[in-house]
């Protein structure tokens, strides 16, 4: 059996005597996507800030390659393989920074680009990023809030990508997005799974976009797992119980 | 048969910029029809729907056709979209709004009992301990716990998805004619959504009650609603019955509304 590439054991985490995440395992093969759905306070946010390192568990691990990784405290090139984006980029994209800086904060703290980049590389990457990310290469001067929040997100994404990581954890990436714009980002995630290897743990409400994105979906609730398995057959013949009534809910309003 | 609402050349613009931000925009509301209006952000759909309820938001100008037409008339006979409250209510429908924030909607120092209660003392001229009782048998029709009729709750006491149903519970002791919805299930779970959404429609058929309901999901308008009503940058780029929009769109935007949803797989047996 291979090794997967980002791994949770037994994970609880404790709010006082309240499990938001209660003993959760599960695993992303190198280039696979997960995706966890559930409703609010399932526990699938928590579970994502674990991965990334944002959270201690109160219990549990999180491997990377097999390695057990520290719950906060990773190495800097640990950090760098987990990237993160999160729902609302107009709180994780800082407002007095140029899309410049945003980009090349992570490039050059990581050294991505080598120990001392010439500026002019520096510019060149980040003009690289936006493209890749559909947004125009010459706005590398321009504030967050000159871009609309769908461009704001597929900044994040940028910055996310800017350090080349193995792993995107990202928390309900487009749940904020008009849906013609969400279509845009579920097309650009999808990109660089096929283009680049990218694996993904995909956090999402929406079942329609884990469907999209993903191989493999896990249902949460209550701090558990209550069904996994691949996208296709779960989503499409949902196991008895909460499963089921979740995928009946989003059906009975779906075109 | 005439219109319960007729909307004609509704215009509304930003007072400080004078951008237009809802351009010349028609449609007829029929009584007992549910109609709903689709877009996404800054498409004015929500700007619209306040327009009709007469309550614009601060900032913005509401207007009509040439020769100063109103823009909303009910029944033959114009509202107060302008929002200055001295049109001649008397002709205006009953009209009742539920809001999208299910909690914020709510004030949250006083018990949802009595919030209700006093809609219906206000609307009904119950007495005070008659209108308590009503709201307690409305909240428990709605599918409010029981022990409401004993004790009282603060909205923070409630879910989310209770809390919608305390605001449909204020919106049908109005009695109204029509009900307006701005996002009623945008921000609920999804099997919240649709409890929600089957008794809405439960109590429309119940009581005849016509609805506008604004939306960003089509899936949910499709669900709920007779005829569809698209608006993109303030104008309706298409409307028609939910059937044929949703299955033979003939705007290019309908189109792509409908083509970036994303699917949920069909069980292929």
């Amino acid at each position: 059996m291979t090794t997967p590439l980002l791994e949770l054991r037994h994970v609880t985490v404790r709010h006082g005597a309240f499990a938001a995440v209660d003993d959760v395992s599960l695993a992303v093969p190198r280039g696979g996507a997960l995706g966890i759905v559930g409703e609010s306070g399932a526990g699938k946010s928590t579970l994502a800030r674990v991965a990334a390192g944002l959270v201690a568990p109160a219990g549990g691990a999180t491997l990377l390659d097999g390695g057990e990784l520290a719950p906060i405290r990773r190495t800097r090139a640990q950090r760098r393989r987990i990237q993160m984006v999160f729902q609302n980029p107009d709180s994780s994209l800082n407002p007095r920074h140029t899309v410049r800086r945003i980009l090349a904060e992570g490039m050059l703290l990581h050294g991505t680009l080598g120990p001392r980049p010439a500026r002019a590389d520096v510019d060149a990457r980040c003009r690289e990023l936006l493209r890749m990310v559909g947004l125009d290469g010459d706005m590398l001067d321009r504030l967050p809030r000159a871009f609309s929040g769908g461009q704001r997100q597929r900044i994040a994404l940028a910055r996310a990508l800017a350090v080349r990581p193995d792993v995107l954890v990202a928390d309900e990436p487009t749940s904020a997005l008009d849906v013609s714009v969400q279509r845009e980002v579920l097309d650009l995630l999808a990109a660089r799974r096929r283009d680049q290897g990218l694996a993904l743990l995909l956090i999402t409400h929406d079942l329609g976009v884990a469907a999209a994105l993903c191989d493999d979906v896990a249902v949460m609730r209550a701090g558990r797992i209550v069904a996994r398995g691949p996208a296709r057959t779960l989503l499409a013949d949902p196991p008895a119980g909460y499963a089921r009534e979740l995928v009946d809910a989003a059906r009975a309003v779906a075109l | 048969m005439t219109a319960l609402i007729r909307v004609r050349d509704l215009t509304v613009t930003a007072r400080a910029t004078g951008a237009t931000l809802v351009d010349g925009v028609s449609f007829d509301v029929e009584p007992g029809e549910t109609v709903g209006i689709v877009g996404e952000s800054g498409s004015g759909k929500s700007l619209t729907l306040r327009a009709i309820l007469g309550m614009p938001p601060a900032g913005v100008a509401v207007a009509g056709g040439k020769g100063g037409a109103a823009p909303v008339t009910f029944d033959g006979g114009a509202g107060d979209a302008d929002g200055t409250g001295d049109a001649p209510q008397a002709r205006a429908p009953r009209m009742a709004m539920i809001f999208q924030d299910p909690v914020a909607s709510l004030d949250p120092l006083c018990g949802v009992v009595r919030q209700v209660a006093e809609v219906i003392r206000y609307r009904q001229g119950a007495s005070r301990r008659e209108s308590r009782a009503r709201a307690a048998d409305l909240l428990v029709s709605l599918g409010l716990p029981e022990s409401l009729r004993g004790r009282d709750r603060y909205p923070d006491q409630l879910s989310g998805g209770q809390c919608q149903r305390v605001g449909l519970a204020m919106a049908l002791a109005v009695r109204p004619d029509i009900l307006l919805c701005d996002e009623p299930t945008t921000a609920l779970d999804v099997t919240v959504q649709r409890r929600i959404l089957d008794l809405l429609a439960d109590r429309r058929d119940r009581l005849g009650l016509t609805m506008l309901f604004v939306t960003h999901n089509l899936g949910v308008a499709a669900h709920l609603c007779s005829r569809l009503i698209v608006m993109e940058h303030g104008h309706i780029v298409e409307t028609g019955p939910t059937a044929r929009v949703v299955g033979d769109p003939h705007h290019p935007y309908t189109r792509r509304l409908i083509d970036a949803i994303a699917h949920i797989p069909e069980a292929t047996r």
